[in-house]
């Protein structure tokens, strides 16, 4: 290894996985048939084979990109008949999500673009089965043409020089993978008129409110807890859009109420379902160990639940609320006299806010009116990780294409 | 006064185990009172400094706590050494901190056991590592306390590389021709040993070393990309060097003194000193003969709140007071480090 130069380097670590070596850089409209149909057919090639229900990120996927959904989706694209395709899109996706490239790839592909793809290097079953129908619907005459557009690389981001040459060719740069991964790529060349479309470090928080109406009402724990479970546990709560934070909105002692039902629920659940690595157990007691010398002034107390479930109770907020993050279910929990309180103190860095019995155009006329960049995406509890077109403030459908203008 | 005697590492104490528990319960309420940080922690953690527990009962921290805080129980002014290790994972180093007389007892420990295990007499000692890791500072590494903690044993304490950690010959020959006869010790980190001598020398046939013990500790971590088990380097230092006597020891910085050395058997075993559980996931104690995370209790830190706490290590106890090699005490193995998760998630970590 030593002795190689870069170019030996390159030619070693660089895999061609599915797809042209080169992709051809035509200009097509969005939203066209032939795309649509392909999407159609992936779709319909998970579903049917059985063996793939193991995977239910494939499955989610697999549901995502059926014709209904589609359709519907491409009525939220503006001036669609005045649109074209941006050109080469070159995606780097992050290295520990096996199907996050797959999103990014149906963004590049349904606006009629050109898609260089880096996969993850970590050989999960998913990328695998997914490149091998990919490939299969390639060598079907009809969408010969989108294997012409289409390029499935690996390699070790270690060797700069592979990001660095397909930057060159990039019209758009789509960046997961969190802050590091933007830094490191971002210091690379592109043509001018290129645009990055970045995924930065996000976190994200969760509203519940508890007010006398929903504690008459008889409130299925069992399905909550696990709309909240697949909101978190799911991505070892390590996604942007994961909830860190439970903000309680109503009277104290309703709240204890509900939260005891509640975590009961959820921890019979986290028992049930969650394959909880090893590792996890010292990574809580160290950040509850870490928590309760940096917010000393905040916490009233933590419960831990045999290392399933930790739960920091804050009786007051630190400053900045983007720095609670935990994992592998650790979260924090704040009782709030009311939304606007909760909301004037979130920053930047929050993504997505889930909700739970709140009248979802309240938060949004809030954060409407609120004068400083907090929250992205309001979505009922249980939709946390639903990819959208809509994401992380970007819209990508129209970030993706060009409008040719007409007076 | 402390009830457990210091020159006793592996003799039957009467009631030791409700000594031991007494002792760690008074360091616990001691240190708790101490330091401030800690006590943070164990409020936290639910600690009644009226209660007394039982030793498993009794909340313990996490051992990277050391890095991410300055832990320590006495004043500032009465700390005379500050151990830096980086022995878990990430970059940070832990920081011990040690007054005059946590030094000391931790000295003397180290011999009482130590002496239990090699004897007391004192051998020429040849050090796999090069001098300027003991230079003499107010800060020094988990490295350099090894070292200077074995130097007791050493008539002659020489080291065989120099600054870029390569063997220089001259010495290897003048300790080899010095010493044919008599016993000698070689003594390094488990990896020093391994990269910087055993892999430099196996290929050569100019190098024997009849009576000798190669004594070696500090863990396998950063032997992992090669995974050699112990057993392996135990043949292989055979087979190449001709060396049968191969002792390893474990033991973790924060808790210098209390170390626990291989039997004959294969086994470390704890002292008096020391204690430890094997928890699960849940933190529940495992049973004899399952692996899960090392927890070690000593009951020589005073100067910080060493005493107890669990690691990043898998290990199984194989039983209690009945290993082969006659000593008291549970047994046990390391299995080896507990693996970082791939994190699912956005981050690309």
């Amino acid at each position: 290894m030593l002795n190689l130069g870069v170019a030996a380097m390159y030619r070693k670590t660089l895999k061609h996985v599915c797809g042209v070596k080169n992709v051809n850089n035509t200009i097509n409209k969005p939203f066209n048939n032939l795309t649509i149909k392909f999407l159609n057919a992936l779709s319909r090639l998970i579903i049917e084979n059985k063996e793939n229900k193991s995977y239910p990120d494939l499955i989610t996927f697999a549901f995502w990109i059926r014709n209904s959904k589609i359709l519907f989706i491409k009525k939220k694209l503006d001036n669609l008949e005045s649109k074209v395709s941006k050109g080469i899109i070159f995606h780097i996706s992050p290295s520990n999500v096996p199907l996050n490239f797959a999103y990014s790839f149906v963004f590049g592909l349904l606006t009629g673009n050109s898609n260089i793809l880096k996969l993850p290097n970590k050989n999960f079953p998913q990328v695998k089965i997914f490149c091998e129908l990919i490939n299969y619907l390639f060598n079907i005459k009809e969408f010969n043409q989108l294997e012409n557009k289409n390029s499935f690389i690996k390699y070790d981001s270690k060797i700069t020089e592979i990001t660095k040459d397909y930057s060159l060719k990039a019209d758009v740069r789509i960046i997961w993978g969190g802050d590091n991964t933007i830094k490191s790529v971002k210091r690379f060349d592109t043509s001018l008129k290129n645009i990055d479309i970045v995924f930065s470090d996000r976190t994200s928080i969760a509203v519940l409110d508890i007010s006398e109406n929903i504690l008459k009402k008889n409130i299925d724990f069992d399905k909550l807890a696990q709309k909240f479970y697949n909101d978190t546990f799911l991505m070892d709560q390590n996604a942007c859009s994961s909830p860190h934070i439970l903000v309680w909105l109503g009277k104290k002692n309703n709240i204890i109420k509900f939260q005891k039902q509640f975590w009961n629920s959820l921890l019979i659940l986290v028992k049930q379902k969650y394959d909880m690595p090893l590792i996890a157990s010292i990574d809580k007691l160290d950040l509850a160990c870490e928590d309760s010398v940096r917010y000393k002034k905040y916490i009233s107390e933590i419960i831990n639940y045999n290392n399933f479930i930790t739960r920091v109770l804050l009786k007051n907020t630190p400053k900045d609320l983007s720095k609670l993050r935990g994992k592998f279910g650790y979260f924090y929990e704040i009782n709030s006299i009311n939304l606007e309180n909760i909301i004037g103190k979130l920053n930047e860095k929050f993504q997505t806010l889930t909700y739970f019995n709140i009248e979802k155009n309240k938060i949004h006329n809030l954060l409407l009116n609120n004068q400083k960049y907090a929250i992205d995406r309001i979505v009922p509890i249980g939709s946390a990780l639903e990819m959208d077109f809509l994401w992380d403030g970007y819209d990508l459908l129209n970030i993706l294409t060009r409008q040719i203008t007409i007076n | 006064m402390q009830e457990i005697p210091l020159e006793k590492p592996f003799t039957q104490i009467r009631d030791k185990k409700k000594k031991f528990s007494n002792e760690i319960n008074k360091l616990t309420k001691f240190h708790f009172n101490n330091c401030t940080i800690y006590r943070n922690i164990l409020s936290k953690l639910k600690y009644d400094k009226h209660k007394i527990y039982s030793l498993e009962d009794l909340p313990f921290i996490s051992v990277r706590s050391f890095k991410n805080f300055e832990m320590l129980s006495t004043s500032r002014s009465k700390i005379y050494k500050i151990l830096k290790s980086s022995g878990t994972s990430g970059t940070k180093l832990s920081q011990i901190f040690l007054d005059k007389k946590t030094s000391e007892i931790q000295q003397r420990s180290l011999m009482n056991i130590s002496k239990d295990f090699i004897g007391s007499d004192r051998h020429p000692m040849l050090i796999i590592d090069s001098p300027k890791v003991i230079k003499k500072q107010k800060e020094f590494s988990a490295r350099a306390a090894a070292i200077l903690g074995f130097s007791i044993y050493a008539k002659d304490m020489i080291f065989l590389l120099n600054e870029k950690n390569e063997i220089n010959y001259d010495i290897l020959k003048k300790f080899i021709n010095k010493n044919k006869n008599q016993k000698k010790i070689i003594f390094g980190f488990t990896f020093m040993i391994w990269k910087h001598f055993f892999e430099q020398l196996k290929n050569s046939k100019n190098y024997k070393f009849p009576n000798t013990l190669i004594l070696h500790g500090g863990g396998w971590k950063k032997l992992n990309d090669k995974k050699i088990s112990n057993q392996q380097f135990k043949d292989q230092i055979k087979k190449y060097l001709g060396i049968d006597k191969v002792m390893n020891y474990y033991g973790m910085a924060e808790q210098t003194g209390s170390i626990f050395f291989e039997c004959k058997e294969g086994f470390f075993h704890n002292s008096n000193f020391s204690e430890i559980l094997i928890r699960d996931k849940n933190f529940n104690l495992c049973k004899f003969g399952e692996e899960g995370l090392v927890q070690t209790i000593s009951i020589l830190p005073k100067s910080y709140p060493g005493h107890n706490f669990i690691t990043e290590d898998i290990g199984v106890i194989y039983g209690e007071n009945d290993c082969k090699c006659g000593r008291i005490g549970k047994y046990f193995k390391i299995i080896g480090r507990v693996e970082h998760a791939e994190l699912r998630g956005c981050s690309d970590v």
